[in-house]
């Protein structure tokens, strides 16, 4: 008996002994470690939210995904990663998806529960990179193949602008990954795309089980920022950006049709309205509708700021949200527009409707709830 | 121990070597009674001299625990941190219409201008909208557009308004140099502590002066209300308040001289005694000049004390002296006399209130240091001016022959109060009292346990919640986004590795760690400014609002940062965590979750050091003040202990004298907890002076009751003796103590308010303490004559 307590003591001191030593900390890396558990996560800087259910999924920094709603409490999801989270689209009561900063693509299949990071930044790298040595190759085969002069030399110019993006590629290594995610949408549990920083377009058709750099899909060789995936009606896709970026899919992302911009600032975002009026909206209050077709007319609405979201309310109503708490109401049927300020001040990411004439803004203020005023008033 | 002359009364003049010999001191002092008068007269103008150029001084560095662990963090990064803390804001309102309006404008600037003029102020931080380092910013379709805010072709037009208001608007400066409801504008005055061109600090007082005269009163009219708001106003307005002290003082003098009047009904004595007391307080005074000590709004309460114990002592000297003159003495051989029998008591008394004193040196901070070393020295000196000039001036000066004739009516008078007090002799009484005492004390414990450490009140807590100061602070928290409860956590890094993206997003997570604490309004740092200029080079997007991992893009975003935010050289970056309150807990709940975070997150790169900020130093001061209350009761009790046991040479004694003396802490802590008064810099002196003068009244008590019991008389006998010897003197001394301190009640200053309301009850309840309890106490324990010494009957 004594000789065992004797050895416990010993292990015990010897464990004892190795836990003092000095323990080198592990580098603190926000892409990898779960979302902080916060009691003011409504409170912190929120970006977008979509409808599930009578709840919503809201998403924002530090890894923040909330379900719930304004007449209930909201639920903190447990989510693997602290990055800001960009965007949120629900595919069905189930299965929905997040993107993020540093390339991050989370999905949850238990109504957003719980969530698992499917993509990382790390992943985007080297996904993007052996896309870039795909292109490569093509180039270099269409290169060997050609009889052509001139085309030759246009290939060989479009390998040149190759090696130098897998040049930056190879830096981007070692610093990590940079690019943020800005959207992303799912047609259904199969088929999504997500889209970012620098023209980066990414689509799976397997449920995420792989990804392929779509980047090409569009004309963008200057690799304008891609801000925002809107669906239409019959699985058809608009995608606008940086520089008045503006390219529509009926294929769920297949292939896309470039269309005329009626701007050449960043677009922000796009709406449909009920009558399938397909409305975009960017920087310094600018504001287009296209009734049909795509012949885009401006929109007068009285403000400066950028105009950041927007929703197409049940009774019609049109409800743009943007900087410095600016709030336009556009009743479609007049093109009457009602410029107003909310109260906080402060920039809005995204709105989505509540019961009647509530709306949810989401934003650096956090979560807020705001009562429109109602139908012609 | 006291008023012992009555034990050898002189018979006749010139038999003064037949009633005890006199001592070495005694001749020394009236063989040469006009040297020494000419030695103290030189001393006293010599001092008086120095003691007129003391200057109360507010010193940040002597309010704070110096030597606590935050507070070297802080002073490692004072200087890089000077560029947020030390600045005054003014704010300039309108009662008519609002900020767009020409004259406001114009008025404005000319604030905004004399304001720059002004010695100490850092001109190039200054920040107003009529500043040119206040600029809106703007994306475009081309890129960023900005300007000043104040438009370049600024004329006060309609359009140029119209303009204005729009550049405000896009300028983000609501909130911040403009009131939320546009009815103000505020003008951020960052100060120099040290002049950068004569080296000289900065002379708050004279700046809150400046302030007063240049500004508020030179700018504000019927329609136009300014506020200032800021360290250095609430220095330069405590020095104000403290200057009032010298009124309370006078009025101090006069109250006393009155009851000194009252007391012996003789003028002349009752001149000396004063005279001899104030000679103590410029000793006192002139002393802590030469040694280089200052005077602090704290520190001032001891020249009041050292007037109070002065006068209590001096008493016990003139009524010996006059009790002499009745019995039939000479001037000279009455004071030889009054000397010879008090000399060895008074001593003994002063000793244990300059020891109980010097225990608050236990308390790291600076001003109670000062504070202890000041009543020490206060205390040393009326040894000299009391018991050793005072009964030379009597020898010249004499007694007059009304307080003779006064003293030869009261002398063996039987009054009906000390008839009253006697009964806690008997049994029935002492149960009562002592139940009583006892119960109260239960309520006590109890109401103590809501006692809050530190200061309680919101705004500035040293002043009134009603002053200007408070309602000015009140105004610019209602009207602008900011807090002026600031906490800061200092993250120290190698340098230059300041903004890494391994320490940027650590910090950042700490500062959403720091956000979700209860109590915490908002958190402000580099990281916060990074995110925001990443939207901002980002055509404002939101969803670009996230620390880079690319350092080049980091150093982008943080081009626009405000000074302050990362030091020299990028080794120190502030985290400036805005709280809805200081108060204890929630600087306590602000500190562990500091802490938490980083036993929770450790890193090798990143140190989150504690704390600056008023709230950082408040904590620091919060932790010393909880640490140092225990350790300074153990001490003073201890001290106190100890010299009653070395006096008296007996347990029982000891518990008779001290167990009242812990009534009255408790019952004082219980008073604090129900006014709302912290433990706190000020007030936690006050229990240990409480208690290092409170037990003078124990000792001439039992002292004289022991002189009886010795002698065989029965307990009720023997405190009426007491009584009849000391009651009046007790009585006496606890009156002009109260009266001395109670004058600070109206103090401007709220800690001199609280000082002053808590000494004058621990005077008098240690006074009504002592007369009822320690006959009670004395009952219960059963003391009693003593059997050998008792004559048989």
């Amino acid at each position: 008996m004594k000789r065992i307590a004797l050895a416990g003591m010993v292990s015990a001191l010897l464990t004892g002994a190795a836990l003092s030593q000095p323990v080198v900390a592990e580098t603190y890396d926000p892409l990898f470690t779960a979302a902080p558990n916060a009691p003011r996560a409504t409170q912190g800087l929120l970006l977008g939210a979509e409808k599930i259910g009578q709840n919503f999924v809201v998403v924002g920094d530090y890894g923040t995904i909330l379900i719930g709603s304004p007449a209930s409490e909201w639920q903190q999801s447990n989510v693997p990663t602290s990055i800001l989270l960009t965007s949120v689209s629900v595919i069905d009561d189930n299965y929905m998806w997040a993107a993020g900063h540093q390339g991050v693509l989370l999905q949850s299949t238990n109504g957003g529960e719980d969530w698992r990071m499917v993509l990382d930044g790390h992943e985007l790298l080297e996904l993007e990179y052996s896309w870039l040595q795909e292109k490569e190759a093509e180039l270099a085969a269409a290169i060997e193949d050609t009889e052509d002069e001139y085309e030759r030399e246009e290939l060989e110019y479009a390998l040149d602008e190759l090696s130098f993006q897998m040049g930056g590629a190879e830096i981007q290594f070692e610093v990590g990954p940079t690019k943020p995610l800005l959207d992303v949408h799912f047609f259904n549990r199969d088929v999504g795309m997500a889209v970012g920083a620098f023209g980066t377009i990414l689509r799976t058709t397997d449920g995420g089980a792989s990804w392929q750099v779509a980047n090409d899909a569009i004309d963008n060789v200057i690799g304008y920022h891609i801000n925002k995936l809107v669906a239409g009606p019959n699985d058809s896709l608009i995608l606008i950006g940086e520089a008045g970026l503006l390219a529509r899919s009926d294929d769920m992302g297949e292939t896309f049709e470039m269309l005329d911009s009626p701007y050449h600032g960043s677009l922000f975002g796009a709406l449909f309205d009920d009558n399938g009026g397909l409305w975009v909206y960017g920087l310094r209050g600018n504001v287009f509708v296209a009734e049909d077709g795509y012949n885009f007319t401006p929109v007068d609405v009285d403000t400066r700021y950028n105009l950041n979201g927007g929703v197409a309310l049940a009774d019609g109503r049109i409800v743009l949200v943007g900087h410095a708490g600016v709030m336009a109401v556009i009743e479609p049927d007049t093109m009457q527009v009602n410029v107003f300020n909310h109260p906080s001040g402060s920039p809005i990411s995204d709105i989505q409707q509540g019961i009647g004439n509530e709306v949810i803004l989401l934003g650096r203020a956090g979560l807020q709830t705001f009562a429109l005023p109602a139908t012609g008033q | 121990m006291q008023d012992s002359n009555k034990a050898n009364p002189p018979k006749a003049n010139g038999q003064v070597e037949t009633y005890g010999k006199a001592s070495f001191a005694e001749n020394m002092l009236f063989r040469y009674r006009m040297f020494w008068v000419v030695v103290f007269a030189a001393i006293t103008a010599f001092l008086l001299y120095h003691a007129a150029q003391v200057r109360p001084d507010a010193s940040l560095q002597k309010m704070i625990p110096a030597n606590h662990e935050f507070v070297q963090n802080y002073f490692k990064y004072g200087d890089d941190l000077s560029a947020l803390g030390n600045a005054i804001r003014v704010s300039v309102e309108t009662t008519e219409g609002d900020i767009f309006d020409p004259e406001y404008q114009d008025l404005l600037r000319q604030v905004t201008d004399e304001l720059s003029f002004l010695n100490g102020v850092n001109r190039s931080g200054m920040r107003s909208i009529w500043t040119p380092n206040v600029r809106w910013s703007e994306v475009t379709e081309d890129g960023f557009v900005g300007g000043p805010v104040i438009p370049q072709n600024y004329d006060g037009s309609e359009e140029s308004l119209a303009q204005l208001r729009q550049n405000i608007l896009r300028s983000g400066t609501v909130g911040d140099l403009v009131a939320n409801n546009f009815r103000s504008a505020l003008i951020y005055v960052p100060l120099n502590e040290i002049d950068p061109e004569t080296g000289e600090a900065l002379d708050y007082h004279q700046f809150s002066q400046r302030i007063e005269s240049e500004i508020r009163n030179k700018f504000e009219s019927e329609n136009i209300n300014i506020q200032v708001v800021g360290f250095a106003k609430v220095v330069g307005d405590l020095i104000d308040g403290a200057l009032l002290v010298g009124v309370f003082f006078i009025i101090a003098m006069v109250i006393t001289f009155g009851m000194l009047f009252w007391y012996s009904r003789c003028l002349r004595s009752s001149a000396v005694v004063l005279l001899c007391s104030v000679i103590a307080v410029i000793w006192q005074l002139g002393i802590i000049k030469l040694i280089g000590s200052g005077i602090n709004p704290y520190s001032m309460l001891v020249p009041f004390l050292v007037f109070a114990i002065g006068v209590s002592h001096g008493v016990q000297i003139i009524n010996a002296v006059v009790a002499n003159h009745a019995d039939g003495a000479n001037k000279i051989d009455a004071s030889r006399l009054a000397f010879r029998g008090l000399y060895i008591a008074g001593l003994t008394a002063l000793v244990s209130d300059a020891v109980g004193f010097t225990t608050l040196m236990v308390i790291d901070i600076a001003v109670i240091k000062e504070l202890a070393i000041a009543a020490s020295i206060g205390v040393a000196v009326i040894v000299l001016t009391n018991l050793g000039l005072l009964p030379i001036l009597t020898s010249y000066l004499g007694v007059s022959k009304g307080g003779v004739a006064y003293m030869k009516r009261v002398q063996g008078e039987d009054h009906p109060i000390f008839q009253l007090f006697d009964r806690f002799t008997q049994r029935k009484w002492a149960f009562g009292a002592v139940g009583v005492a006892v119960l109260m004390s239960i309520w006590g414990v109890y109401q103590a346990q809501n006692l809050q450490i530190g200061d309680l009140d919101s705004g500035a807590p040293e002043l009134r919640a009603d002053s200007r100061y408070n309602l000015d602070n009140a105004f610019q928290v209602a009207n602008y986004s900011a807090s002026t409860d600031i906490f800061v956590v200092m993250a120290e890094t190698a340098p230059g590795e300041c903004i890494a993206y391994e320490n940027l997003a650590l910090i950042d997570r700490f500062q959403w760690h720091m956000e979700n604490v209860p109590g915490v309004q908002a958190v402000r740092s580099i990281v916060y400014v990074s995110k925001l200029g990443m939207a901002g080079t980002n055509e404002g997007n939101l969803k670009w609002s996230s620390v880079n991992r690319d350092n080049f893009i980091i150093n982008a975003s943080i081009s626009q940062a405000p000074s302050g935010l990362i030091n020299n050289d990028c080794s120190m970056a502030p985290i400036i965590i805005y709280l809805n309150d200081h108060k204890a807990d929630t600087l306590n709940r602000v500190v562990d979750e500091v802490r938490g975070f980083s036993e929770q997150y450790p890193s090798d790169s990143v140190n989150f050091l504690l704390a600056a900020g008023n709230s950082g130093i408040e904590a620091a001061t919060n932790v010393v003040i909880e640490d140092a209350q225990f350790r300074m009761l153990v001490w003073v009790y201890g001290v106190v202990i100890v010299l009653c046991f070395i006096t008296f040479r007996s347990i029982r004694t000891v518990l008779c004298i001290v167990l009242p003396l812990m009534f009255t802490t408790i019952m004082s802590q219980a008073l604090m907890s129900m006014l709302g008064i912290g433990v706190k810099v000020a007030t936690l002196p006050v229990i240990a002076l409480g208690v290092g003068i409170g037990v003078d009244y124990g000792i001439y008590i039992y002292s004289k009751m022991r002189e009886a019991l010795n002698k065989g008389e029965n307990l009720t006998e023997s405190y009426l003796f007491a009584l009849s010897k000391t009651g009046k003197a007790v009585g006496f001394t606890g009156l002009t103590l109260a009266i001395g301190v109670a004058t600070w009640i109206w103090s401007p200053i709220k800690f001199q308010a609280d000082m002053g309301l808590l000494l004058t009850f621990m005077f008098i309840w240690n006074m009504l303490g002592a007369l009822i309890l320690i006959p009670a106490l004395a009952c219960l324990f059963k003391v009693g004559p003593k059997q050998q010494t008792k004559p048989t009957t």
